[in-house]
């Protein structure tokens, strides 16, 4: 039998519950650190109470509920901005096709700035989802029509 | 707001300050901060509240982070104040004292 308190399913259960509230907080990396330094305390803890009849018990029921970590902790700028960033992206053809009503350059000149726009906030925003994702989408939103052009040249 | 909500918005927005204050003191490891942190009295901050700011601060590059043995026990992280951390510290402190200043002359009277 494994030594280590992580491996006891009674502390792999509880660290996915935390894990699964560190997610709706939408940072990645400092759910990763976060969850880093629960499993540090968790083998401390356990570490610190050698020789008690069950010591991850002991230490499980002195720990905060899982639902703890996803309170009213402040939500990190970069995920609500990686969420704008990505509406940005959606927002590009729309306000595009509303200025193609108008004829011209127009059309093209406002869908680009809006996709740059968004993409620069993704990357401000890469370490959230949203922020990859709006990188992502914006780039595709642009290059698409690039393609296509290139592909079948209008006449 | 009832008296304990208010109490524990204050506590959580003085999370960073504690965290940056006991490091200010020399590297640490994670179960230390929260256990000092833990003795304070009317903060009782507890893991969940120390360790996603620890998280926080270690992302913001305030912090810098090692992985060492420890001399009885399992690995630990151990945790120092990088300058931004510094700077930060020194920037909330003066900022904490400012409105502990303004506070206590209201409490006090005699200030508008």
């Amino acid at each position: 039998m494994s030594d280590d308190p992580l491996d006891d399913p009674r502390v792999a259960r509880h660290l996915d519950a935390v894990a699964a509230a560190l997610r709706r907080q939408g940072d990645e990396a400092a759910a990763a650190a976060t969850l880093e330094n629960l499993r540090c305390h968790i083998r401390e803890a356990v570490a610190a109470r050698a020789g008690a009849t069950d010591a991850i018990a002991d230490v499980l029921a002195e720990l905060d509920a899982p639902s703890s970590y996803a309170g009213d902790a402040p939500v990190s700028p970069g995920g609500r901005l990686g969420w704008w960033a990505f509406l940005a992206t959606l927002a590009g053809p729309v306000v595009g096709l509303l200025a193609g009503l108008a004829g011209g350059q127009a059309a093209w000149l406002a869908f680009c700035a809006i996709e740059a726009a968004a993409v620069a906030a993704g990357i401000a925003a890469h370490r959230q989802p949203w922020g990859r994702t709006a990188i992502c989408s914006g780039l595709a939103l642009v290059l698409l029509p690039l393609l296509l052009a290139a592909v079948f040249p209008p006449h | 707001m009832s008296d304990d909500s208010w109490s524990i918005q204050l506590r959580k927005g003085l999370v960073e300050l504690g965290v940056l204050a006991v490091l200010r003191d020399g590297e640490t490891y994670g179960y230390d901060i929260v256990s000092r942190l833990r003795r304070v009295d009317g903060m009782a901050l507890t893991e969940s509240t120390v360790y996603p700011v620890l998280a926080r601060l270690e992302v913001g590059g305030c912090v810098q982070v090692r992985s060492a043995p420890s001399p009885s026990g399992p690995p630990r992280r151990y945790f120092r104040l990088t300058r931004a951390g510094n700077e930060r510290l020194a920037s909330l402190t003066a900022q904490w004292r400012q409105v502990s200043a303004g506070i206590a002359g209201l409490l006090a009277g005699g200030q508008a």
